[in-house]
């Protein structure tokens, strides 16, 4: 079901003219519902009705980026973008080369995302010194 | 990487017990392997971890002198049993006992340096030429031995006996045979792979060494045991732990196994409620759990991305078999209280399933050797594989010789020709492939390795070729003269797609859409 419905994906990103291959994703996502109830899923809290998502910053088209790295990955189905045009090596001295890009771009993702699951941990030990000192303010004004 | 997965050492789960593979009693720590006191209806006495196209992994521990399990391991058995069946057709003159030893040689630099986790150096890793059994009654490992002599059972490696005898060559077939090394050709042969040559002179291993039924083989190929540090969860379960699931233990059977410290912590589901191993104390199914989870995905994805790129520069050969299966997972935190999620590893559990192979070719400028690919055995068709690498086809075709030209320098030849079958007509053309073409020259197959340089358009089912640099001597050179323009038909004949590492990350993309959407309740495919 998800094999078929990214081949999908990328044969319509095929048709698009957006520069970038995240934003064509986001294009044919916001476009085609049941496309979006597949490769969205509520259950991950990726659906296109859950605001805020799940804190991840819309304009950062993350998800819509780490769909990006598979399709590339699978040769054969972007017309252009994908980061090998056929299933055999160029030149056998590069073999391993292949692998810098995707793993260039899922380091940048995964940074991205770390840095959302620290400043949460700093939000929330702001948001609890708040509460601790109005707590103590009102129970214990002596302390505060 | 961390040197001690499990730094308190701890007992053995009730219905477990270790059996030492080398050391004495008085030996401060042994190298034990992990077996059930009632052996399991499927899996019988030993605890398999996973099982692999050519081995077998067992559960094993080094533990102390109080029998206490210091640390975790893995054990990785040869298993030949179905390798015979499982070879290309054609594969017996690349593919023997020589071909494997090699490749065994190679899984364990390549698990060595891939440098997820510790493989260990121990005295399983000698080239041990005698099979090694357990005996469940007495709780030891023995080497078997010959009841009347008392000599060990060997591996017998020398080719020429072999032959004299009318047995299988050790180094040109993958058939195995024990014998008594002192007795020699007057020695009884016990053939242990299946469809080994047989005769008078045979006896099977089973009435012979298993003749007690508490006897059970458990290196019965022989060679060396490589030995690893466990990496006990499978991605599926690290993902299925992610997703608040509990997880259920090391080993197939109907009773796993659970290791204490970290791995505790995920089995148990009111731990996992509580934000085991996280960073983020939520509650499962919260917006932050999911944040940490596509986190801990992601960073999944990137190291396993990163452990296939550190293999193939290690390897120099692409791995074509990439599944999720054929990587695991271990937690390599010391504390319970800490975030250990975030710093799971992965191992790799498989080494690649490439063969390769030089084709000489001239271009305009020079001649040079190329590189080439194939696959070790047959793969069926895989969701995590694209059809090409499935296309490995043999067929019947009329080969037609239409030009031999003679280079000056080197003295070798290059080919032109076509062939002509309905099979063709069903193939992807359009793919780069490599055609092995079994011509008869003289009652003998020459085998030649040709690119197609074109199609006619009127005959779909015809293509030109023309083939790599060989050498011919003067016989085949007048006999391939004399056939210029003759259609040899019945021609045996290999067409192999042009494969490399791309086919990785085909897997990898496959293997990234099943970390990503996992949880989802949506099938892959």
């Amino acid at each position: 079901m998800i094999k078929d419905n990214v081949r999908t994906l990328a044969l319509r990103c095929n048709d698009l003219e957006q520069d970038s291959l995240p934003k064509k994703i986001a294009h044919v996502l916001q476009t085609d519902e049941s496309l979006a109830r597949i490769l969205m899923p509520a259950g991950l809290g990726l659906s296109p009705d859950a605001k805020p998502r799940i804190g991840i910053p819309p304009e950062d088209l993350l998800w819509e980026n780490l769909l990006a790295i598979v399709v590339k990955c699978l040769s054969g189905l972007l017309t252009d973008g994908a980061y090998c045009q056929s299933l055999s090596n160029e030149s056998n001295f590069r073999m391993a080369q292949i692998f810098d890009d995707p793993l260039k771009e899922l380091s940048n993702h995964a940074a991205t995302l770390r840095a959302l699951c620290i400043g949460d941990v700093h939000s929330s030990h702001m948001i609890r010194n708040v509460i601790d000192t109005a707590l103590s303010r009102k129970f214990n004004p002596s302390e505060a | 990487m961390t040197e001690s997965l499990f730094a308190i050492p701890s007992t053995l789960d009730e219905g477990f017990q270790a059996i030492s593979l080398d050391g004495s009693e008085d030996s401060s720590f042994r190298l034990a392997l992990i077996v059930r006191k009632q052996p399991d209806p499927a899996e019988g006495p030993f605890c398999r971890l996973r099982q692999l196209a050519e081995a077998n992994v067992y559960l094993g521990c080094l533990m102390d002198r109080s029998q206490r399990v210091v640390q975790w391991l893995e054990l990785w058995v040869r298993d030949y049993d179905n390798i015979a069946d499982s070879l290309h057709e054609n594969a017996f003159d690349i593919i023997n006992n020589a071909v494997l030893d090699a490749r065994w040689q190679r899984q364990r630099d390549l698990l060595a340096k891939s440098g997820a986790v510790t493989v260990l150096s121990t005295a399983l890793d000698e080239q041990m030429d005698c099979p090694l059994y357990i005996d469940l009654y007495n709780k030891v490992a023995i080497f078997p031995k010959d009841e009347q002599s008392q000599m060990h059972w060997t591996l017998c490696k020398e080719d020429n006996l072999l032959k004299r005898l009318g047995l299988a060559a050790f180094t040109s077939t993958v058939h195995r045979y024990l014998y008594l090394e002192a007795h020699g050709a007057d020695s009884i042969f016990l053939p242990i792979t299946p469809n080994a040559p047989t005769h008078s002179k045979t006896k099977s291993a089973d009435t012979v060494i298993s003749a007690r039924s508490t006897l059970v083989p458990f290196s019965r190929y022989g060679g060396s045991i490589i030995v690893r540090a466990i990496a006990p969860l499978s991605v599926e379960g690290y993902l299925n732990v992610l997703n608040g699931k509990s997880w259920s233990g090391m080993g197939s059977g109907r009773k796993p196994l659970l290791p204490s410290g970290l791995y505790r912590e995920i089995a148990d589901d009111l731990s996992l409620g509580y934000s085991a191993g996280r960073l983020l104390p939520s509650r499962s199914g919260s917006r932050t759990w999911k944040l940490e989870n596509l986190y801990l995905k992601v960073r999944l994805f990137y190291e396993i991305v990163q452990l296939v790129k550190r293999c193939v520069e290690q390897d120099r050969k692409p791995f074509f078999s990439l599944e999720t299966s054929s990587f695991a997972v271990h937690l390599a935190g010391q504390s319970a209280s800490a975030p250990f999620l975030w710093d799971a590893e992965v191992a790799i559990n498989q080494v690649s399933d490439a063969l390769d192979f030089s084709v000489e070719k001239q271009s305009d400028l020079d001649s040079r050797e190329t590189t080439y690919f194939r696959t070790f055995q047959p793969l069926p068709s895989s969701i995590y594989r694209p059809e090409a690498l499935a296309q490995h086809k043999s067929l019947l075709a009329e080969v037609t010789l239409l030009d031999l030209q003679r280079d000056r320098d080197s003295g070798l030849y290059q080919i032109e020709g076509s062939m002509r079958s309905p099979d063709l007509q069903l193939m992807n053309l359009a793919s780069k492939s490599l055609y092995f073409i079994h011509y008869p020259v003289r009652g003998k197959r020459l085998k030649l390795v040709a690119e197609m340089t074109g199609m006619d358009p009127q005959l779909p089912d015809k293509i030109r070729f023309q083939t790599g640099k060989i050498r011919l001597n003067s016989e085949q050179e007048m006999a391939m003269k004399a056939m210029r323009g003759v259609e040899q038909a019945g021609t045996y004949c290999e067409v192999l797609p042009v494969l490399g590492t791309p086919c990785d990350l085909y897997s990898l993309g496959i293997i990234g859409m099943e970390i990503l959407f996992h949880g989802t309740g949506t099938s892959l495919a």
